[in-house]
């Protein structure tokens, strides 16, 4: 698929008709599709569909039909609605001002297929394309399918037989039997899209459409994957069935023998055991005395409301009268019920076998080994089955096991080495949060029983835990490097270690809140440092002093840089020997730090390695002296090696940490072998909860320190995500902790300190193209401007103004190509890395635009890099599309991002949602662009909100903001009117001056 | 009922003649059964059972030869103009006992669960069982006893339903075949009381179904809103076997003949396939 295609949504849903059930799949796309009047437009042709399905398979050999069928929708005027994901990126038009949608029928070009093929594309794997995206119908039908699969593959179905008028058929039938999975079913049935019941509208239900597609599935599966048996010639009516049931054809047999009556109500039997209303239940009843006998008693609990149980022992001998009662409600005959019970119950847990020797089975004493077993390995076995064990309140939690707990204080030596640094260190004991002494775990690993009475409670005592405590106490060393003691915290599974303390130094360590020594303010730093930045400043200083290297992963907006740049600046004037800091981060973040240094500390020597003409190897070695700090490029770090390399940096500082995993293993490698005497690496996103990012980040900060990749795979990504295990996550929790330090805008340290909206302008340069471009535009309007007088003038330098705005926001708004790709402006690069941030922290933000182009890109670009959903209002939409719109992104679990290409107005709009609001290009009227921002922002409201505008460096862009923030020589007072006009009354020269674009404004894009 | 002595008319009922009245209501003047459906039926049953039979006669006659000139109805409420043999048109007024808001609330939960009500009602017809409902409700649906209606007529005739009543209670009864809302009205909720009730209900059942509801010009905004909702659960694949680790033909055991060797054999063949079938879909 070419860059220059567009997005496809793919459409699916099971459709029953008179003869069979299939599923239909259809695409749409946001370009019109010029159709004859009924059929849908924009839906495409139905080869369309069957190509975009072979991009997304893997199995090239599935059979499909095509065909077009009639569907409702709802339909404003002409346009029926559009999908989430292509909402927006197409005018209404005249519909727009259609208030109440009406059901209107549309035809339909579909692919048709078979359910067992498509069964396996759901539940499986498909190549995922970034242009085809699945609509929520094909979602849902996902996941009906996965849920289908954990049916087949937990053997949740048997070989049945169902009857019609004249034939006896075999069916592989789905056996529902636990509530959780009957529960699964109602949920599935409240959660489908209501467009799953388009092509059969009226005609059937939900619960209807999902039940068929399940039987359908499972049994077209299962014969799928059968070889056919062929029955040999005197084959009865068993033998028949069992061949049928391998067979395309489920025909058994026409008539009805005594046989085939058998097999008939045995699966009738099934259905009834499942729709029964009660269930056996087994109770555990602990031990009176000192003795070792537990007992599980057998109980009859309904299923509807499991406080009605009573034990088996009152229903043997129907003499209670209560107990009757209950029972006599759903069968005559109980005992059955109870013997059946027993019956199926043995076949899962033998032992029960045992009770069966007496007349009337009531319980069955056990071990406390034996219990243990039960609990363990057959509870949940039992669970599957429709069978319901009270587990006892204290089994499965974390009582019981024993705890450590270490108390690390300084060692002998004074030298900070960083992890190397001898410790020494003590070690306690809990369990269950209370301290326990050695004579009383010997005295618990001595007892016999697995379970303990401990009071009213009892205890599941791990004995192996309780030695492998005991061995170590025994083993306790005297001094270790810090790097081993945190090990012994953190990647030896074996070792439950619960918490680290600190005494001295080690104090600040594992304890960020303690005081630290709070040093001065820089002198040279021109701004005020907020309490949290002073904080952060001072475990900065602590961290690299100790020589440790840290992350300061703030929140964004917090203003991460200037702590960074005040740290600099601090360790430059405390020092005699003065050395260079190299400052490596994305390009499109380059302009930004070099205006931050500018504008906090001056006094600093700022020097860009960056653009085709930056210096060559010797040259920088030679005039490194000149400076104080070096800004460069991830880009740059491989290529530039050995020219980096050759220098001792005092420190260096990754921005946008995250980027070191993005750039592969070379750069990883290359930013590790620099040598530094300090290492910091600053993100907004929360690595803790990302393993890729926190591995790559701590192989720069900190090399070795969390294992190669394999073995960092294998004590902690596996286990953390596949096995969900969160004794590793808490483990790999410590590990990591005292090197992070993260704050958050919704800490009470730091919301007390930040104003509730927070303007940041952000600089980001201008690609090559951009800025070849940019050029030959101003040039053709000066040329134009000398000639032109009055209207024709002004009209030439507004239109140039719309012309560069556009092209600053991506140059195909401009050229009129489709190539969307995200380098060509570095804008939009660098939104995307934010949203990453903003997504990653859970927060919304809304993107302001005057061009629905741009818009469209955005929303492109967020779809295929994200998956997100992002909501694009732009023009001609309908009321209720833009209500929904609104009400969706104000709920908590709706969509993230809101793009917005009108103009703010709209009275009432709401969207306080959003905690960052962006404006990707301006309206130069401040009362304009507060009145968006202002859509999110309402004073008084609890929550921190961020206000992002980006400003292309060297631009007219930048030129205009100095004007209104009156830096330039050109007065406030011109912008007068809230549009451009202004612009065209300035003088010739005045307009050279504005429009020329500053050199070295130009990022590098990828050579 | 007020007695007024008009001339020589003395107080014992005697048989007059009405005046022709023009425009009036004529209830199947062709002859013909008045009161066709089962409710209409049944109101007038419970009429005659109040030993009104003769009475009622004589105002099916009136009712027939469209004596009644206009009704209006309010909930509860009936006031009627009937005309007689004297020149101005007597004034009926009939009461029903309202049956009050919490029975009412009750009786609409009882029509809400059974989905039959409701779409017979919107069909134009009433469920044979309603009255069954209203009393399980703690109300009934006709008028227990006579004593629970309360009539009145400004005719001199003494007897109570004179006629023009009876002629009313007729006009009714045809009225009831074509709209049963009407007699519910009687009893105390106008037809857009009980459909707004029965709207809710409405909605959510057509909503499961998948249907429209309409809102008399379009869809509902909540059919719009779940047209295009993304799925809210999500199902991950199962990692270990946590089923039983027998295969299920143990636990629910096939009859005999299905049971042997060699069936079980085969069986148990093709859940191995199975399983192997479903390791190779794509992961």
């Amino acid at each position: 698929m070419s860059k220059t295609d567009h997005m496809y949504v793919m459409h699916g849903t099971c459709y029953i008709d008179e003869h069979s059930v299939k599923f239909l799949l259809w695409s749409e796309t946001s370009d019109k599709i010029k159709k004859t009047e009924n059929f849908h437009p924009f839906a495409t042709s139905a080869q369309k569909t069957v190509k975009l399905l072979n991009d997304i398979i893997n199995d090239k050999k599935i059979k499909t039909e095509t065909t077009s069928l009639p569907a409702h929708f709802p339909t404003f005027g002409n346009t029926p609605l559009l999908s989430n994901q292509i909402s927006g990126m197409v005018d209404y038009t005249k519909d727009s001002e259609i208030d109440n949608p009406e059901l209107k029928e549309w035809a339909v070009p579909c692919a048709v297929v078979d359910i067992a093929d498509i069964f396996t594309i759901l539940s499986g794997n498909d190549k995922g394309n970034e242009y085809i995206i699945p609509g929520s119908d094909f979602l849902f039908w996902r996941n009906a399918s996965q849920f289908v699969y954990n049916i087949i593959a937990e053997r949740k179905f048997l070989p049945t037989v169902v009857e019609d008028s004249f034939s006896v058929r075999s069916r592989w039938t789905p056996i529902l039997e636990t509530s959780s999975d009957q529960s699964m079913v109602q949920s599935l049935v409240k959660d489908m899209p209501l467009a799953c019941l388009a092509f059969n509208y009226g005609q059937i239900d939900a619960e209807t459409l999902l039940k068929t597609y399940m039987n359908v599935a499972v049994d077209t599966f299962c014969r799928s994957q059968i070889n056919t048996y062929t029955i040999p010639a005197q084959g009865g009516d068993a033998l028949k069935w069992v061949s049928s049931l391998s067979s395309g054809s489920s025909l058994v047999t026409f008539s009805r023998s005594l046989a085939i009556q058998k097999i008939s109500s045995w699966s009738r039997a099934i259905q009834s055991r499942i729709d029964f209303p009660l269930q056996m239940a087994f109770d555990l009843i602990p031990p009176d005395g000192d003795d070792d006998t537990w007992k599980l008693r057998f109980m009859v609990q309904s299923k509807n409301d499991p406080s009605l149980i009573i034990p088996f022992e009152r229903i043997w001998g129907r003499n209670d009268v209560d107990a009757m009662a209950f029972i006599k409600k759903y069968t005559e005959f109980p005992e059955e019920f109870l013997l059946q019970s027993l019956g199926m119950a043995q076949l899962i847990f033998p032992p029960i076998k045992k009770a069966l020797q007496s007349a009337n089975p009531a319980e069955l004493p056990l071990t406390s080994d034996e219990v243990y077993q039960f609990l363990k390995d057959y509870g949940a076995v039992l669970g599957e089955s429709g069978f319901s064990v009270l587990f006892p309140e204290w089994w499965g939690k974390k009582s019981g096991k024993p705890a450590l707990k270490i108390k690390a204080s300084p060692g002998s030596q004074t030298k900070k080495l960083g992890l190397e640094t001898l410790v020494k260190y003590d070690l306690e004991i809990v369990m269950d949060g209370e301290p326990i002494g050695v004579g009383e775990l010997e005295r618990l690993a001595a007892i016999k029983s697995r379970f303990v009475h401990i009071g009213k409670k009892w205890l599941e005592i791990d004995k192996e835990q309780l030695n492998k405590i005991l061995k170590m106490l025994r083993d306790n060393k005297k001094q270790v490097p810090l790097a081993q003691l945190l090990s012994m915290a953190g990647m030896d599974s074996n070792i439950p270690v619960i918490d680290i303390e600190g005494d001295g130094w080690l104090k600040n360590l594992f304890n960020k809140e303690h005081h630290m020594d709070m040093p001065e303010q820089p002198a040279g730093l021109m701004g005020e440092l907020r309490e949290y930045q002073k904080q952060g400043l001072s475990w900065l200083n602590f961290m690299a002093g100790y020589g440790f290297g840290c992350c300061l992963a703030d929140d964004m907006g917090l203003g991460k840089t200037i702590e960074i740049i005040s740290y600099m600046l601090k360790r430059h004037e405390s020092q005699e020997n003065k050395g260079v800091t190299l400052v490596v981060c994305p390009t499109s973040v380059i302009s930004n730090w070099v205006h931050e240094l500018n504008k906090f500390a001056p006094s600093l020597r700022v020097h860009v390695h960056h653009g085709s003409d930056r210096m060559k190897e010797q040259e920088l070695v030679d005039t490194i002296i000149n400076y104080d700090v070096v800004i460069t490029s991830y880009s740059l770090l491989t290529r530039d090696f050995n020219i980096l390399y050759k220098i001792n940096w005092e420190g260096i500082v990754a921005d946008e940490a995250q980027y070191i995993k993005n750039s592969g293993t070379k750069q990883s490698r290359a930013i590790r072998s620099l040598s530094a005497m300090y290492r910091i690496a600053l993100t907004g996103t929360p690595i803790e909860n990302r393993l890729e990012d926190l591995r790559s980040i701590f192989d720069f900060i900190n090399p070795g320190y969390l294992g190669g990749e394999k073995t960092f795979k294998k004590n902690f990504t596996e286990p953390i995500i596949k096995e969900g295990d969160d004794t590793v996550s808490d483990k790999l929790g410590r590990l990591v902790g005292p090197f992070i330090l993260r704050r958050v805008k919704t800490d009470k340290n730091v919301i007390s300190d930040l104003p509730e909206k927070e303007e940041i302008k952000l600089y980001v340069p201008v690609s090559r193209e951009q800025a070849t471009l940019y050029a030959a535009t101003v040039k053709a309007m000066l040329e134009d401007v000398e000639e032109l007088k009055g209207i024709k003038r002004s009209g030439i330098i507004l239109s140039t103004i719309t012309k560069l705005k556009r092209l600053m926001d991506h140059p195909s708004l401009v050229s009129g190509d489709k190539n969307y790709n995200e380098e060509r402006s570095e804008k939009m690069v660098r939104l995307m890395d934010m949203l990453e941030e903003i997504l990653a922290n859970g927060e919304k933000v809304l993107i302001f635009t005057q061009y629905i182009e741009a818009g469209k890109i955005i929303k492109e670009l967020i779809i295929k890099r994200f998956h997100e959903e992002a909501l694009f209002l732009s023009g001609n939409v309908p009321r209720i599309v833009r209500e929904q719109m609104i009400e969706r992104f104000q709920n908590a679990g709706g969509p993230k991002i809101f793009i917005i290409s009108v103009k703010a107005g709209g009275a009432g709009i709401n969207l306080t949602a959003a905690t960052n609001v962006i404006h990707f290009d301006r309206w130069w009227n401040p009362a304009v662009e507060n009145q968006a921002t202002d859509r999110a922002y309402r004073i008084g409201q609890s929550k921190l909100v961020r206000v992002y505008k980006f400003i292309s460096t060297g631009t007219i862009e930048e030129k205009i903001d100095g004007i209104i923030e009156g830096k330039t020589y050109l007065s406030k007072k011109i912008i007068k009117s809230t549009d451009e006009s202004w612009v065209s009354n300035l003088s010739t020269s005045n307009l050279k001056d504005l429009f020329t674009l500053r050199k070295e404004a130009i990022a590098e894009v990828k050579d | 009922m007020s007695k007024k002595y008009y001339g020589n008319y003395s107080p014992y009922y005697a048989p007059s003649r009405p005046r022709k009245a023009e425009g009036g209501i004529r209830v199947n003047s062709k002859g013909g059964v008045v009161a066709k459906k089962w409710w209409s039926k049944r109101f007038i049953e419970i009429l005659s059972s109040y030993g009104w039979a003769n009475r009622l006669q004589r105002g099916r006659r009136y009712a027939r030869s469209g004596q009644v000139l206009r009704i209006n109805i309010e909930s509860g409420k009936i006031s009627a103009e009937v005309q007689g043999s004297m020149a101005k048109p007597y004034r009926v007024e009939i009461e029903f006992q309202e049956i009050d808001e919490r029975t009412w609330n009750n009786i609409i939960d009882a029509m809400k669960k059974k989905p039959e009500f409701t779409s017979l009602l919107l069909a134009g017809e009433l469920s044979p069982e309603i009255e069954e409902l209203f009393e399980k409700s703690g109300s009934k649906l006709f008028p227990a006893k006579p004593d629970d209606i309360k009539m009145n007529c400004s005719c001199p005739d003494y007897a109570n339903p004179c006629k023009h009543i009876a002629a009313v209670f007729y006009v009714m009864a045809d009225a009831f075949d074509s709209d049963p809302f009407i007699l519910l009205q009687l009893r105390g909720k106008t037809q857009e009381q009980i459909l707004q009730a029965f709207s809710e209900a409405h909605n959510e059942k057509h909503l499961a179904s998948g249907i429209a509801p309409s809102n008399g010009t379009g869809i509902s905004r909540d059919f719009i809103d779940k047209f295009w909702r993304e799925p809210a659960i999500t199902i991950s694949e199962i990692h270990q076997q946590s089923g039983s680790t027998i295969i299920p033909l143990k636990k629910y055991p096939p009859p005999s003949d299905f049971n042997d060797e060699t069936i079980t054999a085969i069986l148990n063949r093709y859940y191995e396939e199975i399983r192997k079938g479903l390791e190779k879909i794509n992961r």
